[in-house]
């Protein structure tokens, strides 16, 4: 019994022990050789080749002389996109997040004020951030302090289609310009094809963020998205939006488009797999037609996002998202941490360009100097659908909108009650907009928008 | 009663009116104590850890603006105001009442269902019973995320299997996931088919506990089954149901992976409980004091429902 007893007693204080240990280590690590492990969280994207191009060059950088001379090696983690949120907060709330990790453009303003980062400034060098292109540039920096450094851009929506599609109903992608033009398009296919609806329209989770880019095109808005440009006003009750709210409901009552979404909007599979003839989807779409549809590649027709009135030519059409590496506001190693992600993002143009053609050209460079790189190269220089973007699109496409979440989820929410309760757009959009103005007030989100100068 | 019963009678209750005037002490080894409490250790670190601490630490954040970064500011109770009063807290209210929701379309199926199954498997032969058994108490292995996927090929709009016989006889297919109607019916159903082994086991544990000497000596006084079943079976399953009655409400409140991996942030929020909101609320709100406050109501609901049900139940006699 005595044995008992003792070996109970010990477990207990051996399992005690540990939990406390756990509890109070600092989570210094260091490599075989000696060096210091810094982490670096990636979140994990639709695309494979972007984790095996993550993992090359971490690889290749723990082989170099910066991380060598350094003294310290990079340990990078992927974090499935469904567990990010919860996993990083859950590290972060315990002092333990990695020291450098990926975010969306849209997420650093706020997180910035609220000392999530590290200002990249004193870390990296100047040239990095004189390098970035001027409308990237205004993305990364919050009250004069560069918080992140991009790895890419990309439009958030463009619009694709089966040309066999178009052909088959009679129809002409040249005239595909305003949002009645996508309805009577979707309408006319639906008729004249076997294809059981005219367009996938975003829906649901994503719904919040996709239709950003729906926004972005209102001219007349106060100023910064929905809200003015001092996020002490909201304004949805105009022709505009309820031009946009009168879309979906048609394209939900007449049954153009999928009641419930085919595919998560990150992947363009329905259109890919045959299952509808236009989709709208963002820049990405087009790597993962070339790196998983091959063969349907040729079918594959783009414009850009149609607007309300129809004009398409040197105005916004999309918003512009991407991503880039942030580092933690507790890092211990930050100068490490820039000369890894300086290492990484904003020298060698090599490495971007390698990337940019592993992703086939569906992702844009946010830095001069490796945009002047790949219109060098014979394959970007060559690829239409580059071109086409990097021509049409992203000189007007407008940076992602950094007020808080709820807003977007409101919108969205809103949208949802017309398409699937029917409820009256009128109303929906003038409860919207009561709605939107307190949570302006209760949040004291006026005067808060860290992009505005006063 | 013959003159011994009277005798026998009587010393029970002397015996209760001696115990309840004067407890009985025992006298335990010292060996036994020390073996009794390092028994009782590892439960009790294991509670102190993952329940009491992160109670007390949830209370003491709750009043305060958490932020990782450049620190907390004692706020009072403020963010209870904030989740009770505040611009967010329609959609706590909304939570809640899904949760009691949930409870009302789960738990009343679930202990009639149970209860069927195990009087049937009672009554059928020992080879089957243990089929069925089997059979019932499989989908009890799977977690919420995995069920939650089964259902999701059943409830597909495009190709799922229920839609393809719905086709296949001629109907419109129905959008079973998305329009409000029917998402929260469709995570039920999903959550019926997870719970009810378990249930069904507990359910027969407890037919098994009555003595088959109620229902002969029914039998020779002429009662029918519905007779039996009413005045026996359901009196004496009443530990048994009461277990199970409150472990329902507090499963079915919490409902929240199955309602994740099937309708997912669809159905404009018709399906998010109380834990899917604290869920969203941890990924999307900065000030993390206002999840903890909204935690800690949504444990006190909880209470308060379980207190309710012992209420009702006058549980404290049954136990006995």
């Amino acid at each position: 019994m005595k044995k008992l007893v003792a070996l109970t007693m010990g477990g207990v204080m051996l399992a005690a022990s540990a939990l406390f240990f756990a509890a109070c280590g600092d989570g210094e690590q260091k490599t075989a050789d000696g060096r210091t492990t810094v982490h670096f969280w990636c979140q994990t994207f639709t695309e494979a080749e972007t984790l095996s191009w993550v993992q090359d060059k971490v690889d290749e950088f723990n082989e170099s002389d910066v991380s060598k001379e350094g003294g310290f090696a990079i340990k990078v983690t992927f974090v499935s996109e469904d567990a990010w949120e919860q996993t990083l907060k859950a590290a972060q709330s315990t002092g333990t997040a990695p020291e450098i990790s990926t975010v969306n453009y849209a997420e650093v303003a706020l997180n910035s004020v609220e000392g999530y980062y590290t200002a990249l400034d004193g870390v990296m060098s100047e040239s990095c951030f004189t390098d970035l292109l001027p409308n990237v540039e205004e993305m990364t920096n919050v009250s004069g302090s560069h918080y992140i450094y991009p790895w890419f851009v990309e439009p958030d929506a463009i619009l694709f289609y089966r040309k066999s599609a178009l052909a088959a109903a009679g129809l002409d992608a040249a005239e595909l310009t305003s949002w009645e033009d996508m309805y009577t398009f979707a309408k006319t296919i639906k008729a004249e094809t076997d294809y059981e609806y005219g367009i996938a329209m975003p829906n649901s989770s994503q719904l919040g963020w996709v239709l950003w880019s729906f926004q972005a095109q209102d001219k007349n808005s106060l100023g910064y998205y929905m809200l003015d440009d001092n996020w002490s006003r909201a304004e949805v009750n105009t022709s505009f939006h309820r031009q946009l709210f009168e879309l979906f409901k048609k394209m939900y009552d007449e049954d153009l488009t999928p009641a419930v979404a085919l595919s998560s909007y990150n992947e363009i599979t329905p259109l890919a797999e045959g299952d509808v003839p236009m989709a709208i989807g963002g820049s990405w779409s087009i790597g993962q037609i070339k790196n998983n549809y091959p063969a349907v590649l040729d079918d594959i027709g783009y414009v850009v996002l149609p607007t309300v009135d129809g004009e398409t030519e040197g105005v916004t059409t999309t918003a512009l998202g991407g991503w880039g590496l942030v580092i933690d506001g507790r890092a211990k190693h930050p100068e490490e941490c820039g000369a890894f992600i300086e290492w990484l993002l904003g020298s060698d143009t090599t490495h971007l360009e390698e990337f940019m053609a592993a992703l086939g050209y569906s992702k844009f460079a946010a830095r001069t100097s490796v945009q002047t790189a790949l219109a060098e190269t014979p394959e970007a220089s060559g690829d239409a659908f580059y071109n086409f973007v990097s021509e049409s699109i992203l000189p007007y496409a407008k940076a992602e909108p950094a007020y808080l979440w709820e807003i977007s989820r409101k919108y969205a929410d809103a949208l949802e009650t017309v398409t699937q309760l029917g409820k009256d757009v009128v109303s929906t959009l003038a409860t919207l907009e009561t709605d939107l103005n307190n949570l302006i007030e209760a949040e004291a989100l006026a005067g808060t928008n860290p992009f505005h100068k006063q | 009663m013959t003159q011994e019963m009277l005798a026998v009678q009587e010393a029970a209750e002397d015996a209760e009116t001696r115990s309840a005037a004067s407890p009985k002490k025992h006298n335990y080894k010292k060996n036994e104590v020390i073996t009794a409490y390092c028994c009782l250790l590892p439960s009790f670190v294991l509670m102190m850890l993952f329940i009491t601490l992160p109670l007390i630490l949830s209370l003491y954040f709750s009043l305060f603006d958490v932020n990782y970064y450049l620190g907390n500011t004692f706020a009072g109770l403020e963010n209870y105001g904030r989740v009770l009063f505040g611009t967010a807290s329609k959609e706590f209210y909304r939570s809640i009442l899904i949760g009691l929701e949930y409870v009302a379309m789960i738990v009343p199926v679930q202990l009639i269902l149970s209860f069927l199954v195990a009087s049937l498997v009672m009554k059928i032969n020992k080879k089957y019973a243990a089929v069925i058994k089997v059979a019932i108490y499989l989908p009890c292995l799977l977690s919420g995320i995995v069920v939650g996927a089964i259902f999701s090929f059943l409830y597909n709009y495009e190709g799922g299997l229920l839609n393809t016989i719905l086709e296949g006889v001629g109907l419109d297919k129905v959008n079973w996931t998305n329009a409000q109607g029917w998402a929260i019916f469709a995570v039920c159903i999903a959550a019926i088919w997870n719970g009810l082994g378990y249930n069904t086991l507990i359910m027969l544990g407890g037919l098994y506990d009555i003595p088959k000497d109620f229902y002969e000596a029914a039998k020779l006084d002429g009662a029918n089954w519905w007779k039996q079943t009413v005045y026996i079976t359901v009196p004496s399953l009443k530990n048994v149901g009461i277990y199970l009655l409150i472990s329902l409400v507090v499963s079915s409140f919490q409902l929240y992976e199955i309602a994740l991996v099937i309708v997912g942030a669809g159905a404009l929020h018709s399906t998010e409980g109380p834990i899917y909101y604290l869920y969203y609320q941890f990924n999307y709100t900065k000030n993390m004091g206002e999840v903890y406050a909204a935690s800690l109501i949504v444990a006190i609901v909880l209470t308060a429902l379980s207190s309710v049900i012992f209420r009702l139940t006058s549980s404290e006699k049954s136990m006995d």
